[in-house]
């Protein structure tokens, strides 16, 4: 390395900028500047190069804006393609708030539900999606059973999450009705969606006694979209998945009381969205009926919650929401939405705790029961002292919730087992 | 390669550029106007062009080590290109599944080569030749057993699982006697074919359709049940939670087949049980052979792996939701009953899931796929045994990068 050489004195900032001085010129035979101590120089006629020089850069400062507004027009184009799905998807599917039903006097919902406080969001998962419902929502409703009934609650001051599955079989109380069904069934009497999901945050706050602040409702085909525009799950699957009736519905909507079989081997795996629904929707599989399915959803949710962790999701913004328009419904505002997905996104899965309210710790029973008119139907007796010891150490309600009675069994005699 | 020629890349432009820096320098500010003025703007566009496509190329090997070399491109969903180890040499060849096809690794030659063997296809088995290899291939509601020549070439089926009628089961629905079959083991002599399925739910009028442990002969012909799943008795629980999976056969004068038996407690009906079992090729079925320390919930034994010699048992263990790789040595073959379970090796390898363990033809080796980086590759551990233990040397070398199916095991033959 030399040292660096002095400084021409004869260098000059350049005539021409952009393009080689013509022959003829050097930079110390050039005309003073403009402007400045000096006198103007006499005005002249232009020549044609000057003149031609001057029309063109009228014609460049007429260009220039025009390509700019082009740019911005194509941009904010481009930008409207690209998160259109994503402003229709929160247009249509944020901040859908159902009335509190007189049932639900007392429960206090804060303005801001990330304020301290800890947070409980009642997660619906249900079959048919669209294919029963009428209400334009396409929400359960007119017999669509809820088969995923999932309180996640957050507590800000620890920094905790814990999963709390209610198994669909759970013998509850109607909300508003002197009389008792099981838990999918008291969104299926709902007459519209908004009823449906009502009837259901109801029962989790007054059998329960757990307060609800938010919902969100996930249809299959929009957990199936959600799946494979992450790119799939990785699981451990817990046990070999061998179901000779699994309901063929999703995507066979001619089909919604026809069957198919699955094979899923145990162990770590790569599942799509198809096979990951199978995964927790199947339960004729399984000795442990809706308490396996209950764990195996838990478990893609936490592989999901993986998956969004690591994924671009910027990229796919636009894909996972077209995936699921139609397919999703909150009350939480985008703002909200927002916030849960930061703390979240600060929580490892050591810090999430799962329970599921199945036999045989959370239950006293299972078997046929008589309903009021006097058929019967399977049903799972809730164990409610195990239940509320847990939700009290878990959740620390308001003491001031009001618990209804729990439901009275009557048990088919032979088909009841303690 | 790919690797140097990044390097070498980036360092040939910044030596250019260094070049012309010191160039610029001396001849000072127009000479540096003048040689802009004349580069048309297309060169520096391709040149920007040019450097973004090599630093493109350079950042999708970043975090590697350079001992990769591209050898198949992903054939479905637009994934990660399959990469192999360059400089990883092994006896015999391996099969695997990846996107649901079968491949075949030569560990001669570090080459990838497709097999013919249609698409869904799972649980790769070399018959004792080598010749020949059986395979699943699947159907949405049913499965079938295949074999075919080891290099290619046309599959034969050797089950017909479509079925071609319907049973009424007692909860009153219909169903097509449709079933599943998986996971061919081929005997010693190559004459018999261990499998899964659930056949026998045909014959019990559905309920369960746990999988059994089923055997035919090497042409297809005399299917028999060897060994149902979970009798609902102390010893191998209540059904309902999928049976019996990962048979790996025990070579020596008294064979047997150890697999992974998946049942619910019989005591409270919800403890989910995954242990290993130990089935005499005669239908009599051992207790559990998984040492004492095994069978406490929430630790779980699957995928058992005789060594060739049938003096050792690799097995994955798991206990919440870390894995294990265990070797357990047990009594000679020759000795007759098996001894099990005074105690286990554990072999630390990584950090990620490990699953399917599977020895190399001359038990020097364990080949085993691990989940790393969101994808499940081939790894390759050898092993160091001493009086009673059994160790790794150095790091398992990974064999592929890209990823390959996680959810079933591939096969190794010294042929």
């Amino acid at each position: 390395m030399g040292s660096e050489p002095p400084a021409d004195p004869r260098t000059r900032p350049p005539a021409f900028y952009g393009q080689a001085a013509p022959p003829g010129f050097s930079t110390t035979n050039l005309p003073p500047p403009q402007g400045g101590s000096q006198p103007p120089a006499p005005a002249r006629p232009l020549t044609r190069q000057e003149a031609l020089r001057k029309r063109n850069r009228r014609l460049l400062w007429i260009l220039i804006p025009t390509v700019i507004v082009v740019i911005l027009t194509a941009a904010g184009g481009a930008v409207a393609i690209y998160y259109g799905p994503l402003i229709q998807l929160l247009q249509s599917s944020t901040g859908h708030t159902i009335a509190r039903s007189t049932a639900e006097t007392g429960i206090n919902v804060p303005t801001d539900i990330l304020s301290g406080e800890r947070v409980n969001i009642l997660l619906l998962g249900s079959d048919n999606d669209t294919q029963k419902f009428t209400d334009g929502n396409g929400l359960p409703g007119n017999g669509v059973l809820t088969q995923t009934v999932i309180i996640v609650s957050l507590d800000p001051a620890t920094k905790t999450v814990d999963l709390l599955s209610i198994p669909r079989d759970s013998w509850i109380n109607l909300p508003g009705q002197n009389s008792c069904v099981k838990l999918d069934e008291a969104a299926g009497l709902g007459k519209t969606s908004d009823e449906a999901i009502q009837l259901e945050r109801t029962v989790i706050e007054r059998d329960y006694g757990i307060p609800i602040w938010r919902y969100a409702w996930v249809g299959l085909e929009g957990f199936v979209k959600v799946i494979d525009t992450l790119g799939g799950v990785d699981i451990d699957v817990l046990h070999p998945i061998v179901d000779d009736e699994y309901p063929n519905d999703v995507g066979h909507p001619d089909s919604q009381f026809g069957y198919t079989r699955l094979d899923i081997p145990a162990g770590p795996q790569h599942l799509d969205g198809a096979t990951a629904l199978q995964y927790v929707r199947s339960r004729h599989a399984d000795a442990t009926g809706d308490f396996g399915r209950s764990q195996r959803q838990q478990s893609v949710l936490l592989a999901m919650e993986k998956k969004v962790k690591s994924t671009d999701l910027i990229a796919k913004i636009p894909d996972l929401a077209t995936a699921l328009q139609g397919n999703v419904l909150t009350d939480m505002t985008v703002k909200e939405i927002t916030e849960v997905a930061n703390f979240s996104r600060g929580i490892t899965h050591d810090q999430i705790k799962q329970y599921v309210f199945s036999p045989p710790d959370y239950s006293i029973g299972s078997g046929l029961l008589y309903r009021g008119n006097g058929s019967s139907t399977y049903a799972v007796a809730p164990n409610w002292d195990a239940i509320n010891q847990t939700v009290q150490s878990v959740i620390h309600p308001d003491p001031s919730i009001n618990q209804n009675q729990p439901c009275a069994i009557s048990p088919v005699p032979g088909q009841w087992s303690n | 390669m790919r690797h140097f020629s990044c390097a070498w890349a980036v360092v040939e432009l910044k030596r250019r550029g260094m070049h012309r820096q010191r160039a610029r320098e001396q001849r000072g500010h127009t000479a540096r106007h003048r040689r802009c003025a004349r580069t048309p703007l297309y060169f520096w566009l391709s040149l920007v062009g040019v450097l973004a496509l090599f630093l493109q190329g350079c950042n999708s090997l970043a975090g590697d080590n350079g001992q990769f070399r591209p050898a198949l491109t992903s054939t479905s969903g637009g994934g990660t290109p399959l990469e192999v180890n360059s400089e990883e040499r092994f006896p015999g060849k391996i099969a695997f599944v990846r996107n649901h096809r079968l491949y075949v690794l030569d560990g001669t030659t570090g080459e990838i080569t497709p097999l013919n063997a249609g698409d869904d296809v799972s649980d790769p088995a070399y018959s004792p030749d080598g010749t020949h290899l059986a395979f699943i291939s699947r159907s949405a509601s049913w499965s079938d057993l295949l074999v075919m020549p080891a290099d290619g070439g046309t599959p034969t089926a050797l089950t017909h699982s479509q079925g071609s009628g319907q049973i009424t089961c007692p909860s009153g629905i219909t169903i097509n006697n449709q079933v599943w079959v998986a996971n061919p083991v081929w005997s010693a002599s190559g004459d018999t074919i261990f499998y899964l399925s659930d056949h026998q739910k045909l014959d019990t009028a559905c309920g369960f359709s746990d999988m059994g442990i089923w055997k035919m002969t090497a042409a297809g012909t005399d299917p028999q049940l060897l060994l149902p799943p979970a009798l609902g008795d102390e010893n191998s629980g209540l059904p309902g939670a999928g049976g019996d999976t990962n048979l790996s056969l025990r070579p020596g004068n008294d064979p047997s087949l150890a697999y992974t038996h998946y049942a619910y407690d019989a005591q409270n009906g919800t403890t989910l049980l995954i242990q290993l079992f130990l089935g005499m090729l005669d239908g009599e079925q051992e207790t559990a052979l998984s040492p004492t320390t095994l069978n406490q919930a929430p630790e779980q034994a699957r995928q058992p792996a005789w060594s060739p010699d049938g003096h050792d048992l690799a097995y994955i263990r798991q206990d919440g939701s870390s894995t294990d790789l265990m070797v357990m040595r047990v009594s000679d073959p020759a000795d007759g009953a098996p001894d099990f379970g005074d105690y286990a090796t554990r072999i630390t390898l990584l950090d990620g899931q490990i699953t399917y363990p599977v020895w190399s033809p001359d038990g020097k080796d364990l080949l085993f796929l691990a989940y790393k980086d969101d994808a499940y590759n081939l790894y390759l551990a050898h092993l160091v045994f001493s009086d009673n233990t059994i160790g790794v040397a150095g790091s398992p070398l990974q064999l592929t990068q890209g990823g390959v199916d996680g959810d079933t095991q591939p096969a190794w033959t010294g042929k």
